[in-house]
């Protein structure tokens, strides 16, 4: 990490802004968690933060609290990403599903240009899964095409896909939720993902472009 | 959520379920639920124990309850035991009796009158203390309240208005009076008695009887009682 970092009462000098507003922000969720960066120095643990992003981030709250209550802010802050629209174009340009993943699947929206979450997650999935370099493009067509059928666990973000291989065949499974599961000794597992983990790195690689 | 469309579950001896949605759920035995649990109330008056995570309208724990998972419920209210193992998210939380959090805990309110232990962080707009609490985490709230009825501890305090007061009059057993230990703390005004900290910062910094403080460090004002002892201020 080479990025600038800031110290608490630098910043709270270069903003004006007093350790009370600092920490109900916090509270409201208006500055992430990450951003709170621990670290020692001579007089103990003190925090720091990336500079430019908090600076930015301050900045954007200051210039919204007249109009805005906290939560309203905060919402704006962090959209709720599951009810997020994004053009095809923009999906590819900001590289959560590379141009060839999503050529395989195109003809299945031949008008749409403009895709749910929900579809950008099914697309995400099945790209992860190609990118193992443990799966044939036929393969990830049949996942594609199981993830379609139960849609559910895709909507709810549950359960893990798994694909076993044994002798050049695959098997892929979606499970509710998984404990453990035993396979026979001469069956691989090339691919092991919680869909609701998917989820997650999908919001956070859509939020990088969007902020 | 919806009274008339689940039924309830009571158990009056020993029973165990799987888990599910209720209306009502009331334990006066033993309880065991093997699984998530949604309802609107949940009162325990006997022993209990819900692997799950439990969502409610209103939790009352008046006997004994362990609660794997996660809590969310509008309140809370402890008056026996409870064990909560994740993350505890309410409104208003009351703690009269003995309450453990393995997670971290977020409430509008919290009213503090038995023993609070927890693991990670508490967020609240309001805490309020007139007992004894281990806080493993940061203690971020707008206004905190401390009144110490025993030896407390936090690792970081952080807010708008921090006020710790010893309780009553202690002049006869000052040897043995009760103290706030914290690494840092941190609000725009804060007014401290028997408070043992490493650092303090804030606008305003009342430093009174009964305090050790490493280094104040204050942006307006600061007046330390002549029995406390501070190493080291700074006006900023």
């Amino acid at each position: 990490m080479d990025e600038k970092l800031i110290s608490k009462k630098e910043l709270l000098r270069l903003t004006g802004i007093s350790y009370g507003q600092l920490y109900r922000w916090k509270r409201k969720n208006l500055i992430p968690e990450e951003w709170f960066i621990r670290k020692s120095t001579y007089t103990g643990q003190e925090t720091f933060f990336p500079k430019q992003k908090i600076l930015d981030r301050i900045d954007k709250i200051k210039r919204m609290k007249d109009d805005l209550s906290l939560d309203e802010i905060a919402e704006r802050l962090s959209p709720n990403l599951t009810k997020v629209m994004l053009p095809v174009e923009e999906i590819i340009k900001r590289n959560i599903v590379s141009k060839g993943v999503w050529n395989l699947f195109a003809d299945e929206w031949t008008e749409a240009k403009t895709l749910h979450f929900e579809e950008i997650l099914r697309l995400y999935v099945v790209a992860r899964t190609l990118k193992t370099g443990n799966v044939s493009l036929e393969e990830a067509r049949r996942v594609w095409s199981m993830l379609e059928a139960h849609a559910s666990h895709i909507r709810e973000q549950k359960g893990e896909l798994w694909i076993i291989r044994k002798m050049g065949i695959a098997i892929s499974l979606l499970t509710d939720s998984v404990q453990e599961l035993h396979i026979e000794a001469d069956a691989k597992v090339v691919v092991r993902l919680s869909l609701a983990q998917c989820a997650e790195e999908l919001k956070i690689s859509m939020m990088d472009g969007g902020m | 959520m919806d009274r008339k469309e689940h039924r309830d579950f009571v158990v009056a001896g020993r029973a165990s379920t799987a888990g599910g949605e209720f209306d009502r759920v009331s334990i006066q035995g033993d309880g065991h639920v093997d699984g998530d649990l949604t309802c609107t109330e949940l009162k325990c008056h006997g022993k209990s124990h819900i692997t799950g995570n439990v969502k409610a309208s209103d939790v009352k724990v008046y006997g004994s309850t362990r609660i794997d998972g996660r809590v969310e419920s509008e309140e809370l209210r402890v008056r026996g035991h409870a064990e909560i193992g994740g993350h505890l998210s309410c409104r208003q939380m009351e703690a009269e009796g003995m309450l453990h959090v393995g997670g971290p805990v977020t409430a509008e309110e919290v009213t503090l009158e038995g023993q609070l232990n927890v693991k990670e962080d508490v967020e609240a707009e309001s805490f309020s203390a007139k007992g004894v609490f281990t806080i493993d985490g940061l203690l971020n709230a707008g206004q905190i309240v401390v009144q110490l009825y025993g030896d407390c501890r936090a690792k970081e305090i952080g807010g708008e208005k921090i006020e710790v007061r010893k309780k009553g009059f202690s002049f006869w057993f000052k040897p043995f009076s009760h103290h706030l230990e914290v690494d840092m703390i941190e609000g725009d005004e804060v007014h401290l008695e028997n408070t043992r900290a490493n650092v303090v910062r804030g606008n305003r910094v009342i430093i009174g009887p009964g305090c050790e403080i490493g280094l104040v460090e204050y942006h307006d004002h600061f007046h330390r009682d002549h029995s406390a002892k501070v190493k080291e201020s700074k006006k900023l």
